[in-house]
């Protein structure tokens, strides 16, 4: 491409991809994908992909034609054999770079033939060229082509240690700090990760794709991880601890007594603090129900606790405590602070390497050094209005006149999917995340993790109330089952409209395929394992491509007391 | 929010397995270790980089760090 007018197709994936050239395809799916999907994400055009109808007499006019999947399949399937061929010959010590090698594919000719179409079109402008039948054409070509050549891509050793497309993709994963699997598109311009469902209503340009999810580089920072962990089996087990089992109103402090004044509306700041757990006292109780657990289930996966459970403190010694037995931590932490400014941070933690084989001994004999965990902070304070004082009880120590915000500092939003186990890949969201979706949603929708686990601060989890709600929005687009969990403390504490507390539903369920599930401690119980099982299900793309029955969604298997 | 020992964890097990699968050239090296954050995940890619077999406390550092992630 040559000669660059304002606004053009052309002025556009030059700043994507700067130096594209008609003769030049890109020759990594994922950078192909970037540019064909941008494009699609200013003018639209994915939408023709759906053929309609002028009139009752009028047949729909469709872009593809009927063997379109199966040829797609076809093409998609040979690039990725000739970047495997390409890496395998000519990457490696004492040859090319990964890069290089990536240059010396032979791009097979109907992925050329789709990129010149593109490049053709280069002087339409960019807004009048959604019409163009050809050019859409071209575009959503190139996007499935890229999509099926990516199979599996950020999902573990798909195709096992001969597959160098893995590997590449990996690399250019590092290089582009867990952002990104492109390796021409800057991630400041596109980025590209992998996809675990593809939306089934609606259309949009998640519709389009299976395996590549297209993030646009605004203010959230994903970050994606692919823990070497052994294989999950067909059923997950998760203890469910809902700590604090009490929480005291004097738990709840007004910061100071200053009111801080934003233009003409007055606001408090507020803090929830509480009495540290003796550590022989958390060990034993920590301890005790994961026995207990033992007692039910042979296996057991993850131990999550809601929003503000542990300190930073409690957190190490429960860390311990989950490597031991191998199992995955997930917990709010009270007292965390931001590294950079020193202010206090509303944060979780998701300790992940207690999932691999050798966990128990990656704990250095005499040693308190355990593999870091990962740290993600909280996106939204939380206020507590006059009708949350009242629902909790908090009358006596936060004013109801004023709306008082949690004291907690709000740094550059980041959101990580972390694939572990061949199957499961999931995403951590803390209370307020969860219902107040912007900015994340859009990477979170785009890359469709099969399991959101929100950690909550909050009332019983009732399937009419807002949590509920929104885990339902990520059920339905894109699919994700999602887990909601409070504290028992809390739980207890909210009174409904008539003055009515002593819940003790402390966790939600929710799958696309069985719907909502509450989970209510019974009698004196303080905790619940709550069993997932895997179940395949075929989606589809809107152009008609299928998944091969490959979408995995953990479902509700059963909760057992303790 | 920093996760620099976590992130440089992930690089290095790309490092590990990488070059055990004879993929890595010096540039596709020098990329991967100009990512790294910390002086712990520098003195460790340092120890991959030059020991064609580890010595017994790297691998220890090998066995225990670099190689949590798939790549």
């Amino acid at each position: 491409m040559e000669q660059t007018e304002q606004g053009s197709l052309q002025e556009f994936i030059s700043f994507v991809l700067p130096g594209a050239r008609a003769d030049a395809c890109p020759a990594w799916p994922p950078d192909v994908f970037a540019v064909a999907a941008t494009v699609m994400k200013r003018n639209g055009a994915y939408v023709q992909c759906v053929a309609t109808g002028i009139g009752s007499n009028s047949r729909p006019d469709p872009l593809f034609e009927r063997d379109w999947p199966k040829q797609a399949k076809t093409v998609g399937q040979t690039w990725r054999e000739a970047v495997n061929d390409a890496l395998k010959t000519r990457a490696g010590k004492g040859k090319l770079s990964i890069a290089d090698a990536l240059g010396k594919t032979c791009v097979p000719d109907d992925v050329k033939n789709a990129w010149q179409t593109v490049c053709e079109h280069a002087q339409v402008p960019l807004e009048a060229s959604a019409p163009d039948r050809t050019l859409t054409r071209a575009l959503i070509q190139l996007s499935s082509y890229a999509d099926e050549a990516s199979y599996g891509i950020g999902l573990g050793r798909i195709g096992g240690a001969n597959d160098q497309f893995g590997s590449a993709a990996t690399l250019f994963l590092q290089v582009n700090r867990r952002q990104s699997f492109c390796q021409r598109i800057d991630r400041q311009k596109a980025r590209v990760l992998g996809k675990k469902h593809t939306p089934q209503q609606g259309l949009t340009l998640r519709s389009l794709t299976h395996h590549l999810s297209l993030c646009m580089p605004w203010e959230v920072e994903p970050q994606w991880y692919d823990l070497d962990a052994p294989r999950l089996d067909d059923v997950l087990n998760f203890l469910l601890l809902p700590w604090p089992l009490n929480v005291n109103a004097r738990d709840f402090q007004c910061v100071d007594d200053t009111t801080v004044r934003i233009g003409p509306r007055e606001h408090r700041l507020f803090k929830y603090e509480r009495e540290p757990i003796a550590v022989a006292k958390l060990e034993k109780e920590l301890g005790a129900a994961i026995e207990q657990a033992f007692q039910r289930v042979s296996q057991l996966h993850a131990i999550v606790l809601p929003e503000l459970a542990l300190t930073c403190e409690e957190w190490r010694i429960a860390e311990r405590i989950a490597m031991k037995h191998g199992v995955m931590l997930i917990s709010g932490i009270i007292d965390d602070v931001d590294d950079a400014s020193g202010l206090p941070m509303n944060s979780c933690r998701i300790q992940m390497m207690s999932l691999r084989s050798t966990a128990a001994a990656m704990l250095k004999p005499g040693s308190e050094q355990v593999p870091p965990a990962y740290r993600q902070a909280k996106h939204h304070r939380w206020c507590l209005d006059r009708g949350q004082v009242l629902q909790y009880d908090l009358g006596g120590q936060l004013p109801t006149a004023l709306r008082c915000w949690e004291n907690s500092h709000i740094s550059r939003r980041g959101i990580f999917f972390a694939h572990v186990g061949g199957w499961l890949t999931f995403s951590v969201l803390i209370c307020e995340d969860l219902a107040r979706q912007d900015p994340i949603a859009d990477v979170l929708r785009s890359v469709g993790p099969n399991l959101v686990v929100a950690l909550l601060m909050d009332g019983p989890q009732l399937a009419a109330r807002w949590s509920a709600r929104y885990a339902s929005v990520l059920a339905d687009d894109p699919g994700s089952s999602v887990l909601t969990l409070t504290s028992l403390g809390m739980s207890e504490r909210s009174r409904d409209g008539s003055g009515k507390g002593g819940s003790r539903v402390i966790a939600l369920w929710k799958d696309k395929l069985y719907g909502t599930r509450e989970i209510k401690l019974a009698g004196n119980s303080k905790g619940c394992v709550l069993s997932l099982a895997r179940e395949r299900r075929e989606e589809f793309t809107a152009d008609g491509r299928s998944d091969g029955k490959n979408t995995e969604v953990p479902v509700f298997a059963g909760v057992f007391q303790l | 929010m920093s996760n620099e020992q976590f992130d440089d964890m992930a690089v290095l097990s790309t490092v590990a397995q990488l070059r055990e699968r004879e993929l890595l050239n010096e540039s596709d090296l020098e990329s991967l270790g100009s990512q790294l954050k910390t002086e712990w995940g520098r003195q460790v890619f340092e120890d991959l980089k030059n020991n064609s077999v580890p010595k017994p406390e790297d691998q220890m550092l090998l066995e225990r760090f670099s190689t949590a992630f798939a790549a």
